[in-house]
C-alpha cells in the first residue's frame, strides 16, 4: 500500500540498515525515548540520534517485566531491548516527561544495561528560572555523553547540528503543505514512513534523501475521492496499517500532533546556542507536560491543536487512544470537551484488532463525511 | 417498488423489506452459522419466499452487521454500518428518539442522534463479552433456566445480589458459588440483570443520555434487562415490537431514502 | 484442620486504632476550624512539603487519602465508573479516577465531601500522575497552581541513600538547587494565597516535624524485630501522618504514643501473632481489603517491611529545612533502580523470608518497579516473590477470596 519512494522509507526504518552501517563506521547510535531529548546535542558530539521505536505485534518479552497494559510504545521499545533487535543501541537518552517514560528508562536500564544512559530534568514550568536550570541540565548531559563519545562539545559543532535539524523542520513544514492540499498527496502510512525513517538514519541523510525527491512528491497523484479530512491525535503513534485503514474508509489525514510527527519537527531552534536550543524545547507545547507560569499544559496543547487544524482545514478529529497511554488518558476529554469539531475516539488495544475499528471509522465518516 | 434491509451478524441474520412509504413489508431473523459468505443470500432468498416476492421486485439492498463487506460483494448494492442502521432505524419508528442503546449477541453500541436521526456520537464494546447477549446466554445455562424466561424470572426478585465480576467467564463462577451458599435464583438472575445493565450504562454515560431512549437488538426482548437498564440511567426506554430487527429495518429505510431522493430523517 | 487454619486464630495488634480515632478527629476539627475562619483551602499530593500547611494555616485536602477513605467506604467503584464514562482512560491511577468522580457525580461521592480548592500544589517527587491530575483538578475548578518539581534520581546525581531516613552521601548539587528554588517559589505563591509566612512559625513547625519524623524512623526500624511487634493493618495508615500531616501537634503526639507502644512490645517480644514467615511488602494498600494483613498476619504471614510506608517516611533536619523538603523525594519509587540496592539492605536487616508485591493496576510507578524488585530480591537474597493484581481503589479486579487462595498457596511453597 506504500508507494515509491515511501517503500524505500520505511524500508530504511524496518531494516536498520543505515543505522548499522553507522555504527560500522565508527559512530555510536543513541536512543531517545521522547521528543524532549535534544538530539542536537547528540548530534554535535559525533552520536547518531534514533528514536527508538519498536515494530511489534506482540511484546511477551516485554509483557514479562512490565505490566501488558503499559502503553505499546514503552512495551515496543522494551521488546526490542529485551529480545536483542536493539543491539544496534549503545546508549540512551530519556527526559522526566511521563512516568511510563521515566519506568521505561529505569527498565531498560535494568534490563538491558546499555553502556550509556541519561536522564534529562524536564521543568514542568516555562519560567526564568527553569530556563536557567534547564541550560544548565543540558550543559550536564553534554558533558557526560562527550565523556562516553570521546569528544569535547563545542559550541561551532551545535550550531552546524542546530542547522541540520532546522533543515530538517523545514522541509518537513514543506512536506505538510502536500498533505494539506485540497488534493492531498499524501496518505497517512505514506506520511508516517516518511516520519519513521527520519529517526532511522542521519538527519542531513534524511534532508538529502527528501530534498532530491520532493519535486517528484510535488508531482504525484492527488486524492480526490476521499470523504473526511481529519486531524490525527495522540502521542507516540507509528502503526501503519490503522493508517491505511483510515484511507481505506475514505479519510484523508491532513495534520496532526502525534509525538512521532508534528510533535517531533514543530518549533524551530532561533539562535545557535544551548540557550536557543534550551528555548525551543522548553517552549515546545506539542508536548503536553510543560507550561508558562499560571497557564495548564492541556490548554497549551489545545492551541497548539487548533492551531494545526485551522492551518489544515480539518474537518474532524480522530483521537489515537492507546489504553496504556496516561497522556491521552488525562487529556482526551479535554480535546473531546472543548473541539468544535466532531470527534472520534479510537481505544487502542494492541495487538490491533484492525476490523473492530473498520466499524467506528467507517460510522464516524458516514456521520460526518462528505459523498 | 420494495427495498431491502440485510443485516449479518455474528448470531443472526436479519432481512427487512420496506414499501415506498416506508412500512415494513415483510421480515426474516435467521441463524447466521459458519457460512457467512452464503447467509447473506440464503437469508434474503427466503424471506423473499416466504412473503411470495421475487428478487425483481426489490430495487436497492443495503448490507449491514459484521458480515456487510461479504455481502457487498455479493448480493447487495451498498454497505453501512449498523450504527448508522440502528439510528435511522429507530428513528423511523420513534421520531422523537435521540439515544439509540442496542445490545445484541456479541456487542452493545450506544448511539446519540440530533433531531434529524443523524449520528452525533457513539460507543462501542465489541472487545469484552460481560454487557452483551452473550453474557446472559452463559448464565442462563449456569442456572439451567431458559433464555427467553430469564427476563421475567429476574423481575420477581425483590433483592437482587451483587454481581462483582467484571468478567463473564468470572462471573459463571461467581453465580455458582452464590447458588452453593444459599442465595434465591430470583435474586441472583436480578443481579445477572443490574450487573449487565450497569455495564451497558457505563456506554451510555459516555455518550450522554437524551430522550427518547429506545433500546434495539435481541438483548431488549429481556424486560429484566430493560427494567434495570432504566433504572440505571434514570430514564424511560422505548422498546420496539421486534427489536431484533431495527438494524436491518435501519438498512431498508437508508435504502428507499438513497433510491428515492429523500433528504435524511424525514419521518415516514 | 490442616496446619495453616490451626494457627489461624492468634493476632495481637499494637492499638494503634483508637491513636488514629484520635489523629482523625484532631485533624477533621482543625479543618473544620479554619474553614469557618475562610481561611484557604489548598489540595496537595502525597511527597509535598506537608509542614507548609501547618506555616500558613491553610485548610488541606488530600486526593489519595480522600479516596482510600471512599475505597474503604464502598464508593469508589460508582466514582471510578464515572470517571470512565467522562472518557477518562481504564488505566490511570485509582486515585485520579476516583476523585474525578467526586467532582462530577458528588451524590455518589462518601460524605463529607472534600472542600473545593482555592488552590492546588502538585508536585512530581513521586510520580508524573500526580502532575497531570493536579492539571485535570485545576481545570475543572479554575484555581491557581503551582507545581515542584524534584529530579528523578539516577546513579550520577544520588549516592548511598539510607532508605529509611534518605540521607544521601551526595546529590548533585544543580539538582538540588533548583528544586530549593522552586519550593522557595511555592512559599512566595503559598503567600500569595494565604498571607505572609510568619518565620518564628515555620521554625517551630519544623522542629516539630523533625521530632516527629525521628519516632517515624525508630517506629519502622523497630518493626523489623524479631517477632514483627506490629500489624500493617495499622502500620500502613503511618503513610497518612508521614505525607500529609508531619509538622502538626496531633502528628507528633500519635508518633510519641505509638512509639512507646510498639517499645514495650518489642522489650517483651512479643509479635502480632505466632510468626512463621517474614515478608517484605510493597505497592500501594488495598484500602478496600485492608483485612488481607490481618489474614495473612493470622496465618502467620507478618510484614516487618512495607516498603511503601518507608518511602513516606524521611528525617527532617529542622535546622536545614529546604534540604529536608528536597529529600523526601529520594526513595527507591522516584529513582532507577540502581536504588534497590537501599531496600536489599532493608530486607537483609529484616530477615525476610518472601515477598508479597502489590501491583496497583493503573500505577506506573509500583507495577513498574514490581518485576526488578521481584527479580533482585531472587537475585541478591533468594528471596520468591507473590505478584497480586490490587488496584488501590478498585476492588473488582481483587476479589478478595482470589487474593486469599494465591496467597496460601504462595505461604504453603514456603512451608
Amino acid at each position: 500500500m506504500l508507494r515509491e519512494p515511501f517503500r524505500e522509507f520505511y524500508n530504511i526504518f524496518s531494516r536498520k540498515e543505515r543505522l548499522r552501517e553507522y555504527r560500522k563506521n565508527g559512530r555510536k547510535i543513541i536512543g531517545t525515548i521522547c521528543n524532549n531529548v535534544p538530539e542536537e546535542i547528540i548530534h554535535s558530539l559525533g552520536g547518531v540520534p534514533v528514536r527508538l521505536i519498536g515494530e511489534y505485534e506482540n511484546t511477551p518479552l516485554a509483557n514479562s517485566k512490565a505490566p501488558s497494559w503499559m502503553c505499546s510504545y514503552a512495551r515496543g521499545v522494551l521488546e526490542g531491548g529485551l529480545s536483542g533487535d536493539f543491539d544496534f543501541v549503545d546508549g540512551i537518552v530519556g527526559a522526566t516527561t511521563d512516568d511510563t517514560k521515566l519506568h521505561l528508562f529505569s527498565a531498560y536500564r535494568f534490563y538491558v544495561k546499555p553502556s550509556f544512559s541519561y536522564m534529562v530534568q524536564f521543568p514542568y514550568v516555562n519560567d526564568e528560572l527553569s530556563f536557567e536550570f534547564f541550560t544548565k541540565e543540558l550543559r550536564r548531559f553534554a558533558e557526560k555523553l562527550s565523556s562516553f563519545l570521546s569528544t569535547n562539545f563545542i559550541d561551532e559543532r551545535l550550531e552546524k547540528s542546530i542547522d541540520v535539524y532546522n533543515e530538517f523542520r523545514e522541509l518537513c513544514e514543506k512536506l505538510e503543505e502536500l498533505r494539506r492540499d485540497d488534493a492531498p498527496k499524501i496518505t497517512a502510512s505514506e506520511w508516517m514512513s516518511l516520519m519513521l525513517a527520519s529517526n532511522a538514519m542521519l538527519k542531513e541523510d534524511f534532508n538529502s534523501m527528501v530534498s532530491a525527491r520532493l519535486d517528484e512528491l510535488k508531482e504525484m497523484d492527488g486524492m480526490k475521492d476521499y470523504r473526511l479530512r481529519i486531524h490525527l491525535s495522540g502521542t507516540d503513534f507509528y502503526h501503519l496499517g490503522l493508517l491505511n485503514l483510515l484511507g481505506e474508509c475514505g479519510a484523508v489525514v491532513v495534520s496532526d500532533d502525534l509525538c512521532t510527527s508534528a510533535g517531533y519537527y514543530s518549533g524551530f531552534v532561533e539562535g545557535t546556542d544551548i540557550e536557543s536550543l534550551a528555548k525551543r524545547y522548553m517552549g515546545c507545547t506539542a508536548c503536553v507536560m510543560t507550561a508558562h507560569p499560571g497557564k495548564l499544559s492541556v490548554e497549551e496543547r489545545l492551541n497548539f491543536i487548533w492551531q494545526r487544524i485551522d492551518e489544515s482545514g480539518a474537518e474532524a478529529i480522530v483521537i489515537l487512544k492507546d489504553r496504556g497511554c496516561e497522556v491521552c488518558g488525562h487529556q482526551c476529554p479535554w480535546i473531546v470537551m472543548e473541539s468544535e469539531l466532531p470527534v472520534l475516539v479510537l481505544d487502542l488495544d494492541f495487538p490491533l484488532s484492525v476490523e473492530q475499528y473498520r466499524t467506528r471509522i467507517e460510522a464516524f465518516i458516514e456521520a460526518h463525511g462528505g459523498g | 417498488m420494495l427495498f431491502a434491509g440485510i443485516d449479518i451478524g455474528s448470531l443472526a441474520t436479519k432481512v427487512c423489506i420496506v414499501d415506498e412509504e416506508g412500512e415494513i413489508v415483510t421480515y426474516l431473523i435467521k441463524k447466521t452459522g459458519a457460512k457467512i459468505r452464503e447467509i447473506g443470500e440464503d437469508a434474503f432468498q427466503e424471506c423473499l419466499d416466504n412473503a411470495g416476492l421475487k428478487k425483481k421486485d426489490v430495487g436497492y439492498i443495503v448490507a449491514t452487521g459484521y458480515g456487510r463487506n461479504l455481502a457487498l460483494s455479493g448480493i447487495a448494492d451498498e454497505k453501512v454500518t449498523e450504527i448508522t442502521c440502528h439510528a435511522r432505524g429507530a428513528k423511523a419508528l420513534f421520531p422523537s428518539c435521540h439515544t439509540v442503546i442496542d445490545i445484541g449477541g456479541q456487542d452493545s453500541k450506544v448511539m446519540s442522534l440530533d433531531d434529524k436521526g443523524k449520528v452525533i456520537r457513539f460507543a462501542m464494546n465489541d472487545k469484552c463479552a460481560a454487557g452483551t447477549g452473550r453474557f446472559l446466554e452463559v448464565m442462563s445455562s449456569a442456572l439451567g433456566i431458559e433464555l427467553e424466561e430469564m427476563g421475567k424470572v429476574a423481575m420477581k426478585s425483590k433483592n437482587p445480589v451483587n454481581i462483582t465480576s467484571v468478567c463473564t467467564v468470572f462471573a459463571e463462577s461467581e453465580v455458582i458459588s452464590l447458588l452453593a451458599s444459599g442465595h434465591e435464583t430470583v435474586d441472583i438472575v436480578a443481579g445477572l440483570h443490574k450487573a449487565i445493565a450497569r455495564r451497558v450504562a457505563g456506554l451510555v454515560r459516555q455518550v450522554g443520555v437524551v430522550e427518547e431512549v429506545v433500546m434495539t437488538g435481541g438483548v431488549a426482548k429481556n424486560m429484566g434487562v430493560v427494567r434495570a437498564l432504566k433504572e440505571e440511567i434514570g430514564a424511560e426506554i422505548k422498546v420496539p415490537d421486534e427489536p431484533q430487527i431495527i438494524g436491518a429495518f435501519g438498512a431498508a429505510i437508508i435504502a428507499r431514502e438513497k433510491i428515492l431522493n429523500i433528504p435524511e430523517g424525514n419521518p415516514k | 484442620m490442616n496446619d495453616i487454619q490451626a494457627s489461624e486464630q492468634v493476632w495481637n495488634p499494637l492499638g494503634y486504632k483508637e491513636l488514629y480515632r484520635d489523629l482523625f478527629k484532631r485533624h477533621l476539627t482543625r479543618q473544620e476550624h479554619l474553614l469557618s475562619k475562610k481561611r484557604p483551602v489548598g489540595w496537595f499530593f502525597s511527597f509535598h512539603p506537608s509542614e507548609l500547611i501547618y506555616v500558613f494555616d491553610v485548610v488541606s485536602a488530600f486526593p489519595e487519602q480522600y479516596s482510600a477513605y471512599c475505597a474503604a467506604r464502598g464508593s469508589s467503584v460508582d466514582l471510578i465508573d464515572t470517571s470512565i464514562a467522562k472518557g477518562y482512560s481504564h488505566f490511570l491511577c485509582d486515585y485520579f479516577k476516583t476523585t474525578v468522580g467526586s467532582i462530577v457525580e458528588p451524590e455518589k461521592a462518601t460524605k463529607p465531601l472534600m472542600p473545593k480548592p482555592d488552590f492546588i500544589v502538585d508536585s512530581r517527587a513521586l510520580c508524573v500522575g500526580h502532575h497531570e491530575m493536579a492539571e485535570v483538578f485545576a481545570k475543572y475548578y479554575g484555581v491557581p497552581r503551582y507545581t515542584v518539581n524534584y529530579p528523578y534520581w539516577t546513579p550520577d546525581s544520588l549516592k548511598n541513600v539510607d532508605e529509611l531516613t534518605k540521607e544521601a552521601e551526595w546529590a548533585e548539587e544543580l539538582y538540588v538547587e533548583y528544586t530549593t528554588k522552586r519550593l522557595h517559589g511555592l512559599i512566595e505563591f503559598m503567600e500569595s494565597v494565604a498571607g505572609e509566612m510568619d518565620e518564628d512559625k515555620f521554625k517551630e513547625v519544623f522542629k516539630k516535624s523533625e521530632k516527629t519524623s525521628r519516632l517515624l524512623v525508630e517506629i519502622l526500624n523497630m518493626m523489623m524485630a524479631k517477632p514483627t511487634p506490629g500489624s500493617q493493618r495499622e502500620i500502613g495508615d503511618l503513610v497518612f501522618i508521614a505525607f500529609f500531616v508531619l509538622g502538626s501537634d496531633y502528628a507528633y503526639e500519635f508518633c510519641h504514643r505509638a512509639y512507646q507502644l510498639i517499645k514495650d512490645r518489642v522489650k517483651r517480644g512479643e509479635g502480632v501473632s505466632d510468626e512463621k514467615h517474614r515478608l517484605l511488602t510493597f505497592g500501594i494498600m488495598p484500602w478496600h481489603s485492608l483485612s488481607l494483613y490481618e489474614y495473612c498476619e493470622k496465618l502467620g504471614a507478618t510484614f516487618p517491611v512495607n516498603l511503601y510506608v518507608n518511602a513516606s517516611v524521611h528525617l527532617v533536619d529542622s535546622s536545614k529545612p529546604f534540604e529536608s523538603m528536597v529529600r523526601r523525594s529520594m526513595h527507591f519509587t522516584n529513582a532507577t533502580y540502581d536504588m534497590l540496592d537501599s531496600v536489599v539492605r532493608a530486607a537483609k536487616k529484616a530477615d525476610i523470608d518472601a515477598a508479597l508485591l502489590l501491583e496497583n493496576t493503573g500505577c506506573r510507578i509500583t507495577s513498574m518497579i514490581i518485576r526488578p524488585l521481584a527479580d533482585t530480591l531472587r537475585e541478591e537474597l533468594g528471596v520468591q516473590s507473590l505478584i497480586l493484581e490490587a488496584p488501590q481503589c478498585d476492588a473488582r479486579a481483587m476479589p478478595l477470596e482470589r487474593a486469599k487462595t494465591q496467597i496460601e498457596a504462595f505461604l504453603e511453597s514456603l512451608s
